[in-house]
Protein backbone atom coordinates (compact mmCIF):
# COMPACT_ATOMS: atom_id res chain seq x y z
CA UNK A 1 0.00 0.00 0.00
CA UNK A 2 1.36 3.21 -0.50
CA UNK A 3 2.78 5.56 2.28
CA UNK A 4 0.56 8.79 3.81
CA UNK A 5 2.90 10.96 5.39
CA UNK A 6 0.34 11.53 8.06
CA UNK A 7 0.45 7.50 8.68
CA UNK A 8 4.55 7.58 8.81
CA UNK A 9 4.65 10.49 11.31
CA UNK A 10 5.32 13.07 8.25
CA UNK A 11 4.05 16.54 8.00
CA UNK A 12 4.59 18.56 5.32
CA UNK A 13 4.52 21.98 5.42
CA UNK A 14 2.28 23.99 2.83
CA UNK A 15 4.14 27.32 3.21
CA UNK A 16 7.74 26.39 2.70
CA UNK A 17 7.48 22.68 1.19
CA UNK A 18 9.99 20.42 3.45
CA UNK A 19 8.44 17.67 4.84
CA UNK A 20 8.68 17.53 9.04
CA UNK A 21 9.04 14.68 10.88
CA UNK A 22 6.49 14.89 13.77
CA UNK A 23 8.79 13.92 16.79
CA UNK A 24 7.99 12.90 19.93
CA UNK A 25 4.30 13.74 20.39
CA UNK A 26 3.62 16.44 23.00
CA UNK A 27 0.74 18.85 23.69
CA UNK A 28 0.37 22.34 21.65
CA UNK A 29 1.58 23.20 18.26
CA UNK A 30 3.93 21.62 16.21
CA UNK A 31 5.94 24.31 13.97
CA UNK A 32 7.83 23.81 10.49
CA UNK A 33 11.64 22.89 11.86
CA UNK A 34 12.65 25.77 8.44
CA UNK A 35 10.12 28.35 8.28
CA UNK A 36 8.22 28.44 11.59
CA UNK A 37 4.63 28.14 10.38
CA UNK A 38 2.26 25.93 12.07
CA UNK A 39 2.15 22.37 10.31
CA UNK A 40 -1.64 20.34 9.87
CA UNK A 41 -1.50 16.58 9.13
CA UNK A 42 -5.14 17.69 8.12
CA UNK A 43 -6.61 21.15 7.53
CA UNK A 44 -8.31 21.89 11.08
CA UNK A 45 -12.01 20.98 11.60
CA UNK A 46 -12.28 20.71 7.85
CA UNK A 47 -15.83 19.04 8.16
CA UNK A 48 -17.32 21.44 10.74
CA UNK A 49 -15.70 24.62 8.88
CA UNK A 50 -16.57 23.50 5.74
CA UNK A 51 -20.34 22.44 6.12
CA UNK A 52 -20.93 25.97 7.88
CA UNK A 53 -19.83 27.75 5.34
CA UNK A 54 -21.62 25.10 2.50
CA UNK A 55 -24.71 25.73 4.46
CA UNK A 56 -24.85 29.33 4.86
CA UNK A 57 -24.13 29.62 1.11
CA UNK A 58 -27.15 27.85 0.34
CA UNK A 59 -29.03 30.06 2.39
CA UNK A 60 -27.34 33.30 0.92
CA UNK A 61 -27.90 31.87 -2.73
CA UNK A 62 -31.89 31.96 -2.37
CA UNK A 63 -31.95 35.97 -2.31
CA UNK A 64 -29.35 36.41 -4.60
CA UNK A 65 -31.32 34.87 -7.05
CA UNK A 66 -35.21 36.27 -6.18
CA UNK A 67 -33.91 39.83 -5.36
CA UNK A 68 -33.35 42.18 -7.89
CA UNK A 69 -29.38 42.64 -8.77
CA UNK A 70 -29.73 45.56 -11.44
CA UNK A 71 -31.75 48.39 -11.39
CA UNK A 72 -32.18 50.32 -14.72
CA UNK A 73 -33.77 53.62 -15.46
CA UNK A 74 -33.77 55.65 -18.38
CA UNK A 75 -36.49 58.04 -19.98
CA UNK A 76 -38.76 55.65 -21.12
CA UNK A 77 -38.70 52.71 -18.78
CA UNK A 78 -37.60 51.29 -15.30
CA UNK A 79 -36.37 47.59 -14.99
CA UNK A 80 -35.57 45.71 -12.20
CA UNK A 81 -33.23 42.69 -13.17
CA UNK A 82 -32.62 39.43 -11.54
CA UNK A 83 -29.11 37.88 -12.36
CA UNK A 84 -31.05 35.21 -14.38
CA UNK A 85 -33.22 37.95 -15.52
CA UNK A 86 -30.68 40.24 -16.43
CA UNK A 87 -28.83 37.30 -18.63
CA UNK A 88 -32.24 36.64 -20.88
CA UNK A 89 -32.63 40.09 -21.16
CA UNK A 90 -28.83 39.93 -22.75
CA UNK A 91 -30.14 36.98 -24.76
CA UNK A 92 -33.16 38.69 -26.55
CA UNK A 93 -30.93 41.24 -27.47
CA UNK A 94 -28.71 39.13 -29.17
CA UNK A 95 -26.02 39.28 -26.95
CA UNK A 96 -26.09 35.46 -26.39
CA UNK A 97 -22.06 34.91 -25.84
CA UNK A 98 -22.32 37.90 -22.66
CA UNK A 99 -25.63 36.04 -21.65
CA UNK A 100 -24.02 32.40 -21.66
CA UNK A 101 -20.74 33.98 -19.25
CA UNK A 102 -23.40 35.59 -16.85
CA UNK A 103 -25.14 33.03 -16.55
CA UNK A 104 -22.53 30.48 -16.07
CA UNK A 105 -20.29 32.39 -13.43
CA UNK A 106 -23.22 33.94 -11.59
CA UNK A 107 -25.87 30.91 -11.72
CA UNK A 108 -23.45 27.56 -12.54
CA UNK A 109 -20.84 28.35 -10.90
CA UNK A 110 -22.05 28.99 -7.38
CA UNK A 111 -24.17 25.77 -7.79
CA UNK A 112 -21.70 23.99 -8.88
CA UNK A 113 -19.63 24.72 -6.48
CA UNK A 114 -21.93 24.02 -3.62
CA UNK A 115 -22.96 20.51 -4.73
CA UNK A 116 -19.64 19.22 -5.66
CA UNK A 117 -18.45 20.41 -2.18
CA UNK A 118 -21.72 18.92 -0.49
CA UNK A 119 -21.45 15.89 -2.83
CA UNK A 120 -17.90 15.30 -1.66
CA UNK A 121 -17.89 16.20 2.38
CA UNK A 122 -21.14 13.38 1.97
CA UNK A 123 -19.07 10.72 0.37
CA UNK A 124 -16.24 11.03 2.69
CA UNK A 125 -18.28 11.25 5.73
CA UNK A 126 -20.59 8.52 5.21
CA UNK A 127 -17.04 6.42 4.32
CA UNK A 128 -18.39 6.19 0.20
CA UNK A 129 -15.34 7.61 -1.62
CA UNK A 130 -15.04 5.59 -4.42
CA UNK A 131 -12.59 7.06 -6.58
CA UNK A 132 -10.14 9.16 -5.09
CA UNK A 133 -8.78 10.35 -7.68
CA UNK A 134 -11.24 11.53 -9.78
CA UNK A 135 -12.92 12.99 -6.42
CA UNK A 136 -9.72 15.10 -6.40
CA UNK A 137 -9.85 16.46 -9.46
CA UNK A 138 -13.14 17.46 -9.45
CA UNK A 139 -12.11 19.28 -6.15
CA UNK A 140 -9.63 21.07 -8.35
CA UNK A 141 -11.97 22.75 -10.60
CA UNK A 142 -14.11 23.88 -7.87
CA UNK A 143 -11.78 25.44 -6.41
CA UNK A 144 -10.15 27.05 -9.72
CA UNK A 145 -13.35 28.25 -11.16
CA UNK A 146 -14.80 29.70 -7.39
CA UNK A 147 -13.06 33.09 -8.29
CA UNK A 148 -14.61 33.79 -11.31
CA UNK A 149 -18.18 34.53 -9.94
CA UNK A 150 -16.83 37.79 -9.07
CA UNK A 151 -17.41 38.82 -12.71
CA UNK A 152 -21.08 40.05 -12.47
CA UNK A 153 -20.25 41.88 -9.22
CA UNK A 154 -17.41 43.85 -11.20
CA UNK A 155 -19.65 44.35 -14.03
CA UNK A 156 -22.29 45.85 -11.34
CA UNK A 157 -19.43 48.18 -10.34
CA UNK A 158 -18.43 49.43 -13.68
CA UNK A 159 -21.85 50.10 -14.48
CA UNK A 160 -22.97 52.00 -11.68
CA UNK A 161 -19.53 54.04 -11.92
CA UNK A 162 -19.90 54.70 -15.42
CA UNK A 163 -23.98 55.01 -16.21
CA UNK A 164 -24.49 58.14 -14.14
CA UNK A 165 -26.45 60.23 -16.55
CA UNK A 166 -30.20 61.20 -15.27
CA UNK A 167 -32.78 61.24 -16.41
CA UNK A 168 -31.34 59.33 -19.87
CA UNK A 169 -29.87 56.48 -18.04
CA UNK A 170 -28.95 55.48 -14.76
CA UNK A 171 -27.95 52.49 -13.28
CA UNK A 172 -28.10 51.25 -9.50
CA UNK A 173 -27.43 48.20 -8.27
CA UNK A 174 -30.13 45.77 -6.19
CA UNK A 175 -30.20 44.13 -2.78
CA UNK A 176 -29.33 40.79 -4.38
CA UNK A 177 -26.24 42.22 -4.68
CA UNK A 178 -24.73 41.82 -1.29
CA UNK A 179 -26.33 38.22 -0.95
CA UNK A 180 -24.22 37.17 -3.83
CA UNK A 181 -21.15 38.57 -2.69
CA UNK A 182 -21.82 36.47 0.33
CA UNK A 183 -22.63 33.67 -1.57
CA UNK A 184 -19.05 33.88 -3.66
CA UNK A 185 -16.73 34.88 -0.44
CA UNK A 186 -18.24 31.84 1.46
CA UNK A 187 -18.02 29.39 -1.18
CA UNK A 188 -14.43 30.64 -1.86
CA UNK A 189 -13.74 29.92 2.14
CA UNK A 190 -15.77 26.69 1.77
CA UNK A 191 -13.60 25.06 -0.57
CA UNK A 192 -10.23 26.56 0.79
CA UNK A 193 -11.43 24.69 4.31
CA UNK A 194 -11.74 21.74 2.45
CA UNK A 195 -8.94 18.49 2.34
CA UNK A 196 -9.01 16.85 -0.58
CA UNK A 197 -6.30 14.22 1.50
CA UNK A 198 -9.45 13.89 3.25
CA UNK A 199 -10.49 11.77 0.22
CA UNK A 200 -7.17 9.53 0.35
CA UNK A 201 -8.22 8.99 3.92
CA UNK A 202 -11.44 7.47 2.93
CA UNK A 203 -9.71 5.82 0.33
CA UNK A 204 -7.51 3.73 2.61
CA UNK A 205 -9.80 3.22 5.13
CA UNK A 206 -11.72 1.31 2.07
CA UNK A 207 -9.23 -0.60 0.64
CA UNK A 208 -8.09 -1.79 3.77
CA UNK A 209 -11.30 -2.82 4.92
CA UNK A 210 -11.60 -4.47 1.83
CA UNK A 211 -8.50 -6.44 2.53
CA UNK A 212 -9.30 -7.55 6.06
CA UNK A 213 -12.42 -9.00 4.26
CA UNK A 214 -10.35 -10.72 2.24
CA UNK B 1 14.96 14.27 7.14
CA UNK B 2 16.02 12.80 3.76
CA UNK B 3 15.70 16.24 1.50
CA UNK B 4 15.02 13.59 -1.09
CA UNK B 5 11.42 12.78 -0.07
CA UNK B 6 8.29 15.36 0.17
CA UNK B 7 4.64 14.35 0.51
CA UNK B 8 1.75 15.34 -1.45
CA UNK B 9 -0.18 18.35 -0.50
CA UNK B 10 -3.17 16.94 -2.04
CA UNK B 11 -3.07 13.32 -1.40
CA UNK B 12 -0.24 12.93 1.34
CA UNK B 13 1.29 10.36 -0.63
CA UNK B 14 5.47 10.05 0.32
CA UNK B 15 7.04 9.95 -2.47
CA UNK B 16 10.80 11.04 -4.20
CA UNK B 17 11.63 14.75 -5.02
CA UNK B 18 13.86 14.29 -7.79
CA UNK B 19 16.31 17.48 -8.49
CA UNK B 20 15.87 19.43 -11.51
CA UNK B 21 19.00 21.52 -13.31
CA UNK B 22 16.50 22.22 -16.27
CA UNK B 23 12.69 24.00 -15.84
CA UNK B 24 10.74 21.44 -14.81
CA UNK B 25 7.64 21.37 -12.84
CA UNK B 26 7.57 18.16 -10.56
CA UNK B 27 3.99 16.57 -10.32
CA UNK B 28 2.62 13.89 -7.50
CA UNK B 29 2.41 10.74 -9.21
CA UNK B 30 -0.46 9.05 -7.72
CA UNK B 31 -2.85 12.16 -8.18
CA UNK B 32 -0.78 14.54 -10.54
CA UNK B 33 -1.06 17.77 -8.01
CA UNK B 34 2.08 19.87 -8.84
CA UNK B 35 4.61 19.38 -5.78
CA UNK B 36 7.13 21.81 -7.13
CA UNK B 37 9.03 23.28 -10.00
CA UNK B 38 12.61 24.44 -11.13
CA UNK B 39 13.16 27.24 -12.62
CA UNK B 40 16.36 28.45 -13.55
CA UNK B 41 17.82 31.91 -12.82
CA UNK B 42 13.63 32.09 -10.86
CA UNK B 43 15.29 35.14 -8.61
CA UNK B 44 16.06 37.61 -11.57
CA UNK B 45 12.86 36.39 -13.49
CA UNK B 46 10.41 36.80 -10.91
CA UNK B 47 12.04 39.94 -9.50
CA UNK B 48 12.19 41.67 -12.91
CA UNK B 49 8.08 40.30 -13.36
CA UNK B 50 7.32 41.36 -10.43
CA UNK B 51 8.99 45.08 -10.79
CA UNK B 52 7.03 45.16 -14.17
CA UNK B 53 3.62 44.73 -12.42
CA UNK B 54 4.41 47.02 -9.97
CA UNK B 55 4.89 49.78 -12.28
CA UNK B 56 1.71 48.99 -14.07
CA UNK B 57 0.11 48.66 -10.91
CA UNK B 58 0.27 52.16 -9.83
CA UNK B 59 -0.47 53.60 -13.60
CA UNK B 60 -3.78 51.07 -13.13
CA UNK B 61 -4.32 52.87 -10.58
CA UNK B 62 -3.69 56.46 -11.33
CA UNK B 63 -6.03 56.39 -14.59
CA UNK B 64 -9.34 56.25 -15.81
CA UNK B 65 -10.06 52.22 -16.87
CA UNK B 66 -13.07 53.26 -19.25
CA UNK B 67 -15.30 56.13 -19.62
CA UNK B 68 -18.83 56.71 -21.54
CA UNK B 69 -20.15 60.14 -23.18
CA UNK B 70 -23.43 60.30 -23.07
CA UNK B 71 -25.75 64.12 -24.54
CA UNK B 72 -22.48 65.82 -24.30
CA UNK B 73 -21.63 64.61 -20.53
CA UNK B 74 -18.33 62.89 -19.86
CA UNK B 75 -18.35 60.00 -17.58
CA UNK B 76 -15.24 58.08 -16.51
CA UNK B 77 -14.41 55.66 -13.88
CA UNK B 78 -11.10 54.22 -11.77
CA UNK B 79 -10.27 50.77 -9.99
CA UNK B 80 -10.96 53.05 -6.82
CA UNK B 81 -13.92 54.93 -8.13
CA UNK B 82 -15.63 51.61 -8.53
CA UNK B 83 -15.70 50.64 -5.00
CA UNK B 84 -16.29 54.10 -4.26
CA UNK B 85 -19.69 53.76 -6.56
CA UNK B 86 -21.05 51.13 -5.17
CA UNK B 87 -20.58 52.31 -1.40
CA UNK B 88 -22.09 55.63 -2.40
CA UNK B 89 -25.52 53.26 -4.21
CA UNK B 90 -25.63 51.49 -0.83
CA UNK B 91 -23.97 48.81 -1.01
CA UNK B 92 -21.00 49.29 1.47
CA UNK B 93 -20.03 45.45 1.73
CA UNK B 94 -19.80 44.80 -1.91
CA UNK B 95 -17.98 48.22 -2.09
CA UNK B 96 -15.40 47.04 0.34
CA UNK B 97 -15.21 43.41 -1.07
CA UNK B 98 -14.41 44.96 -4.95
CA UNK B 99 -11.63 47.32 -2.93
CA UNK B 100 -10.17 44.17 -1.05
CA UNK B 101 -10.09 41.96 -4.39
CA UNK B 102 -9.14 44.75 -6.79
CA UNK B 103 -6.62 46.99 -4.89
CA UNK B 104 -5.77 46.33 -1.70
CA UNK B 105 -4.63 42.10 -1.84
CA UNK B 106 -2.91 42.64 -5.55
CA UNK B 107 -0.98 46.03 -3.84
CA UNK B 108 -0.24 43.45 -1.14
CA UNK B 109 0.88 40.50 -3.48
CA UNK B 110 3.10 42.81 -5.10
CA UNK B 111 4.15 44.05 -2.04
CA UNK B 112 5.10 40.86 -0.23
CA UNK B 113 6.44 39.05 -3.29
CA UNK B 114 8.78 42.23 -3.15
CA UNK B 115 9.64 42.09 0.15
CA UNK B 116 10.64 38.68 -0.28
CA UNK B 117 12.41 38.44 -3.57
CA UNK B 118 14.53 41.43 -3.46
CA UNK B 119 16.74 40.86 -0.24
CA UNK B 120 16.82 37.24 -1.15
CA UNK B 121 18.40 38.41 -5.40
CA UNK B 122 21.02 40.17 -3.41
CA UNK B 123 22.01 37.31 -1.13
CA UNK B 124 20.21 37.81 2.57
CA UNK B 125 17.15 36.52 3.88
CA UNK B 126 14.44 39.08 4.82
CA UNK B 127 13.16 39.10 8.38
CA UNK B 128 10.03 37.12 8.96
CA UNK B 129 10.28 35.49 5.65
CA UNK B 130 8.11 32.81 7.20
CA UNK B 131 5.24 34.80 8.35
CA UNK B 132 5.32 36.78 4.84
CA UNK B 133 5.17 33.62 2.91
CA UNK B 134 2.43 32.47 4.49
CA UNK B 135 0.21 35.55 4.24
CA UNK B 136 0.97 35.85 0.35
CA UNK B 137 -0.52 32.43 0.21
CA UNK B 138 -3.19 33.73 1.89
CA UNK B 139 -3.44 37.07 -0.11
CA UNK B 140 -3.43 35.41 -3.51
CA UNK B 141 -6.62 33.62 -2.92
CA UNK B 142 -8.37 36.99 -2.69
CA UNK B 143 -6.52 39.19 -5.16
CA UNK B 144 -8.61 38.70 -8.61
CA UNK B 145 -7.16 40.79 -11.44
CA UNK B 146 -7.91 38.10 -14.11
CA UNK B 147 -11.75 38.35 -13.07
CA UNK B 148 -12.05 42.06 -13.27
CA UNK B 149 -10.41 42.00 -16.48
CA UNK B 150 -12.74 39.77 -18.40
CA UNK B 151 -15.72 41.83 -16.50
CA UNK B 152 -14.18 44.66 -17.85
CA UNK B 153 -14.44 42.85 -21.45
CA UNK B 154 -17.66 41.37 -20.53
CA UNK B 155 -19.00 45.49 -19.35
CA UNK B 156 -17.35 47.16 -23.10
CA UNK B 157 -20.67 45.25 -25.14
CA UNK B 158 -23.41 46.61 -22.62
CA UNK B 159 -21.93 50.16 -22.08
CA UNK B 160 -21.52 50.59 -25.89
CA UNK B 161 -25.33 50.18 -26.46
CA UNK B 162 -25.88 53.11 -24.19
CA UNK B 163 -23.32 55.37 -24.95
CA UNK B 164 -20.07 56.27 -26.56
CA UNK B 165 -17.82 53.95 -24.79
CA UNK B 166 -13.62 54.84 -24.86
CA UNK B 167 -10.79 52.65 -23.13
CA UNK B 168 -8.52 54.66 -21.09
CA UNK B 169 -5.17 53.71 -19.95
CA UNK B 170 -5.82 51.66 -16.74
CA UNK B 171 -7.25 49.20 -18.62
CA UNK B 172 -4.73 48.30 -20.77
CA UNK B 173 -2.73 48.38 -17.75
CA UNK B 174 -4.44 46.29 -15.46
CA UNK B 175 -4.52 43.86 -18.65
CA UNK B 176 -0.92 43.61 -18.42
CA UNK B 177 -1.04 43.48 -14.40
CA UNK B 178 -2.89 40.44 -14.99
CA UNK B 179 -0.07 38.68 -17.70
CA UNK B 180 2.66 39.94 -15.39
CA UNK B 181 0.97 37.97 -12.04
CA UNK B 182 0.29 35.07 -14.47
CA UNK B 183 3.55 34.75 -15.79
CA UNK B 184 4.83 34.83 -11.76
CA UNK B 185 2.63 32.30 -10.92
CA UNK B 186 4.18 30.46 -13.68
CA UNK B 187 7.59 30.76 -12.41
CA UNK B 188 7.06 30.90 -8.60
CA UNK B 189 8.40 28.27 -6.38
CA UNK B 190 8.70 28.94 -2.40
CA UNK B 191 10.49 26.01 -2.06
CA UNK B 192 13.32 27.04 -4.35
CA UNK B 193 12.80 30.39 -2.65
CA UNK B 194 13.81 28.49 0.91
CA UNK B 195 16.21 27.18 -0.57
CA UNK B 196 17.88 29.98 -1.87
CA UNK B 197 17.26 31.38 2.23
CA UNK B 198 18.37 28.49 3.86
CA UNK B 199 21.68 29.24 6.48
CA UNK B 200 21.55 33.01 5.67
CA UNK B 201 18.03 33.09 8.18
CA UNK B 202 19.43 34.67 11.66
Amino acid sequence: MSAMAARAGLLLCEVCGLLNRRGRPRPGRLSCARCGNTLHARKPDSFARTWALLITAYVLYIPANILPVLETRSLTDSTHDTILGGAIRLWSQGAWPLSVIIVIASFGVPLAKLFVLTYLLATVQSGSTRNALRQTQLYRVVDFIGRWSMVDLYVGGLLVSLVQFPPFATVTIGPAAVAFAGVVVLTIMASRSFDPRLLWDADTRRATRAVQNG
Amino acid sequence: MNPALTACPECDLVQRAPECVETCNVHCRRCDALLYRFVPHLLDTALALTLGTAVLFVIANIYPVMSLDLQGRHVSATLGGLAQALAAAGMTSVGVLVFVTLLLMPGLEILALLYLLVPLRFGSAPRRMGLVSRLLMSIKEWSMVEVFVLAAVVSIHRLGQIGRLELQPAFWAIAMVMILLAAIDTVFDSRTLWARAAGRIA
